[in-house]
């Protein structure tokens, strides 16, 4: 006789059809919303934000009774309902996106998850969804509200349209940091100051979102009509798109086995997101009404967005497992090096750069407005990233085996960074040249973006001291990894027996 | 018998500390090892390596042949992992809960019904499916785990301080599920405070103190290397005065230790000398109705092989 209690649906219902579909769904996001429904918590938050987007309603109504001025009410109702909805999407859900994964830290489940067969992809994934799920429930009770304003005039539907999606995808952003802040600190204490960051930044985020609904309800309408502005939005669009998968991928990062290359999803969305950059600024120039600065604001964004990326993929550890092994292997048939650790990172980026600048050529040759010298604004950048990451990442890479020594090594990043831009500073305060004390010297990026074209040389030649002092990391790992294997350490042995291709 | 667990040459440093040092074992099919030592020996540190928690930073693991460093998601697949805290979800019913960890093993459909009908046979959790789990008492807690932690039929089973907390009941009923599992053929590592509980199930111990391997082997074994072949152990319907006595004019008869009703000496003599020792007690009429010699138990291999060495 079966102890379960409840059998299996007769194929063919409803039921069997759910449960059909459920064997396909994140075995975290099922788990998530089970214990939502159940749970007080996510009713009460529902219950609150109503009770403050009805509140706002009538105070709206009521201020326009009492003005009697009812020609802009519905712009007005909106922006009430627009601030609630900020509330609830912007500040809260980061909250619960942080406590979610913070809690099996706590609560001793995070491991038995690690152990479960889920990826770390999977639990992250998961646990964002279902966040997200939530606030999706919590926008549906918003949109009869939108819709009244709507109705009431005094709002444009391209405006409503644009700006819901934005407090969306300010939310997935937001929700996106605040598990990737969760996923990375592992102490109480930090972790009890992260929460406080993420609240700050909700915070922040929420007075933005309402700033902006403020501000463009009524000229955001523009964007259906200008094909300037609607290209604009379609880049912010999915660049926040980029930077929500950045994030997640630097939190999956966190969960991984410390063998395993945790850092294969960060460089993938890297890649991806670079090859979105590049896809816009083609469009860009093949679209004859489009100027040419929406081109380089592209690149020069993607450029500026990708530099976190790359201080993940640069301060993490050399990987000496199975993964590493595997791809030291394939490495071996061709020229190209598959080095662990930072140095697959650092190739990535030297592509990225490459492309850019290829769609940076085609721009100068091809689209009227853009300059040879602008291709320093890209290129720049990513140079100097290269030289403020790399080089503190390389000279301190035996440190970053541990997660408190990656830490360590970020920071000493961030205060090499500072270094390079005030100490020169400060000589130059000390012989008395006024230039240098003015930060007029080729270390200080913000400098060297202001002279375009002039500096472009010796960013390039910064970029490369980057990228030399990361060669020696690269062939210690790669010497330690080939060590290791012929051990019998990593990976089986018909694999060492291989014979080696003769290199021409 | 296969090895299942293979611990070669372990090391493992935190920050100027050697945690674990050279550790060396194995667990084979169907044994039930009990992993003992003081605390903060490297017990944890070992169990959390062996489960893929943390990484040897010398040495290697190999569960059922597959590396830890070299093939973690098929050795975590070979082995369930029960930690000494059982974190329980809130508002999730037992059952949600094993449905739950079935999914996340990428058990699908009727296979996953089929797989949680069987370890809730096997753990008798079938009243208790329908509750929440933050309303279970921890004997249930730990069934739950349990429960959870054979899902995917797991060919080693590494349960950390497993009858920590729990009532005498609750102990004895896990006792038997865990000989239970080794019958069915899993091989069983199991740290634990409470010594008599592992003595009763074990079949091999591994001691471990500041890091350092002590002694391996099996129970039997070792109990025989340890085994106190002159202390003798005597119960009589006498009165103790009249025991004491008795004792202290035999011959060969030294240090003579008294517990209740229960009598403890050391005697040099071979078993037919034992014998003629029985035989004047019963001709003095002192009544025995005990007298064997001192069984070596896991306590007593515990204290003679560690110093309570601290760190």
């Amino acid at each position: 006789m079966s102890v379960l209690t409840d059998p299996p649906a007769a194929p063919g219902s409803l039921d069997a059809g759910l449960e059909a579909a459920s064997e396909r769904l994140n075995p975290i996001l099922i788990k998530e919303v089970r214990q939502a429904l159940r749970g007080p918590n996510f009713r009460r938050a529902y219950l609150c934000v109503i009770a403050i987007a009805g509140a706002f309603g009538v105070w709206q109504l009521l201020s326009g009774y009492n003005s009697g001025s009812w020609s802009n009410l519905g712009e007005r109702l909106f922006i009430a309902q627009y601030w609630a909805l900020a509330i609830g999407l912007c500040a809260l859900l980061p909250i619960q996106a942080y406590q979610t994964l913070g809690t099996e830290r706590e609560e001793h489940t995070l491991e038995l998850l690690l152990l479960s067969g889920l990826s770390p992809g999977q639990i992250v994934n998961g646990k964002l969804i279902s966040v997200l799920a939530q606030g999706l429930v919590v926008l549906s009770a918003f949109l009869p509200l939108i819709a009244l304003a709507y109705l009431l005039r005094g709002i444009d539907l391209f405006a409503i349209l644009a700006l819901v999606p934005i407090c969306i995808l300010g939310s997935a952003i937001a929700c996106s940091i605040a598990a990737f802040l969760s996923a990375n600190i592992e102490k109480r204490m930090p972790r009890v100051l992260g929460i406080g960051v993420v609240a700050f930044g909700g915070v922040g985020l929420t007075f933005g979102m309402a700033g902006l609904a403020r501000e463009a309800a009524s000229e955001i309408g523009e964007i259906g009509r200008d094909p300037n502005a609607l290209f604009a939005f379609l880049n912010t669009v999915v660049a926040a798109g980029c930077v929500t998968a950045l994030f997640l991928a630097g939190a999956r990062a966190g969960f991984a086995h410390a063998e395993e290359d945790g850092l294969r999803s960060l460089r993938r969305v890297t890649a991806v997101s670079a090859l979105i950059a590049c896809a816009f600024a083609l469009v860009a120039l093949a679209w004859p009404g489009l100027q040419g600065r929406v081109l380089l604001g592209t690149l020069i964004g993607a450029a500026i967005l990708l530099a976190p990326s790359f201080l993940f993929l640069m301060t993490d550890r050399e990987r000496m497992g199975r993964h590493a092994a595997e791809g030291l292997r394939r490495g071996r048939r061709g020229w190209l090096p598959m080095l662990p650790g930072g140095g697959l990172g650092v190739l990535l980026y030297v592509c990225i750069a490459l492309a850019f600048g290829a769609v940076l050529f085609a721009a100068v040759n091809l689209k009227s407005g853009i300059r040879s010298d602008d291709s320093s604004l890209v290129l720049t950048p990513l140079s100097y990233t290269l030289f403020y990451i790399g080089v503190p990442s390389g000279l301190l890479a035996k440190y970053t085996g541990t997660p408190a020594g990656r830490l360590r090594v970020r920071v000493a990043v961030a205060i090499f960074t500072g270094g390079c831009i005030l100490l020169p500073m400060v000589l130059g305060g000390f012989v008395g040249d006024r230039d240098l004390a003015q930060g007029e010297h080729y270390l200080n990026f913000f400098w060297a973006m202001s002279r375009q074209n002039d500096a472009l040389v010796e960013a390039l030649a910064l970029g490369f001291v980057g990228l030399l002092v990361n060669v020696v990391r690269m062939l210690a790992g790669r010497a330690k990894v080939v060590e290791l294997r012929s051990a019998g350490r990593l990976g089986p042995s018909a694999q060492d027996s291989e014979p080696e291709p003769q290199q021409t | 018998m296969s090895v299942i667990l293979e611990v070669e040459r372990v090391t493992k440093r935190f920050g100027k500390l050697t945690a674990v040092d050279d550790v060396s074992f194995e667990v084979q099919r169907g044994d039930i090892v009990g992993f003992i030592g003081p605390n903060g020996a490297g017990k944890t540190t070992t169990m959390r390596m062996c489960a893929t928690l943390e990484m040897p930073d010398e040495g290697d693991v190999r569960i059922a042949g597959r590396s830890v460093l070299v093939d973690v998601d098929n050795a975590r697949h070979a082995m369930g992992f029960m930690p000494d805290s059982f974190g329980a979800y809130p508002s999730t019913t037992v059952l949600e809960y094993l449905d739950f960890f079935g999914r996340a093993h990428g058990l699908r459909g009727k296979e996953r019904l089929s797989r949680i009908e069987g370890v809730v046979e096997f753990t008798g959790l079938g009243p208790l499916l329908s509750k929440e789990l933050t309303g279970l008492s921890k004997g249930m807690k730990q069934r739950t785990c349990l429960a959870k932690t054979l899902l995917h039929d797991p060919e080693l089973l590494i349960l950390d301080e497993p009858a920590s907390g729990l009532d005498p009941r609750a102990r004895v009923e896990f006792r038997e599920l865990i000989v239970a599992l080794a019958g069915l053929g899993k091989a069983v590592l199991v740290s634990s405070h409470i010594l008599s509980e592992l003595s009763e199930v074990c079949t091999g111990a591994v001691v471990i103190e500041a890091g350092k391997l002590q002694a391996v082997g099996n129970l039997a074994e070792m109990k025989s290397g340890l085994a106190k072949t002159d202390e003798v152990v005597v119960r009589a319907l006498c009165s103790p005065e009249a025991m004491a006595e008795f004792l202290s004019l035999q011959p060969g008869v030294d240090d003579v230790r008294r517990e209740g009703a229960t009598f403890g000496f050391e005697f040099g003599g071979d078993d037919a000398e034992r014998a003629g020792l029985l035989a004047k007690m019963v001709a003095a009429e002192l009544r025995p109705v005990e007298f064997r010699a001192a069984e070596t138990d896991l306590e007593d291999i515990f204290m003679q092989m560690t110093k309570g060495e601290l760190r």
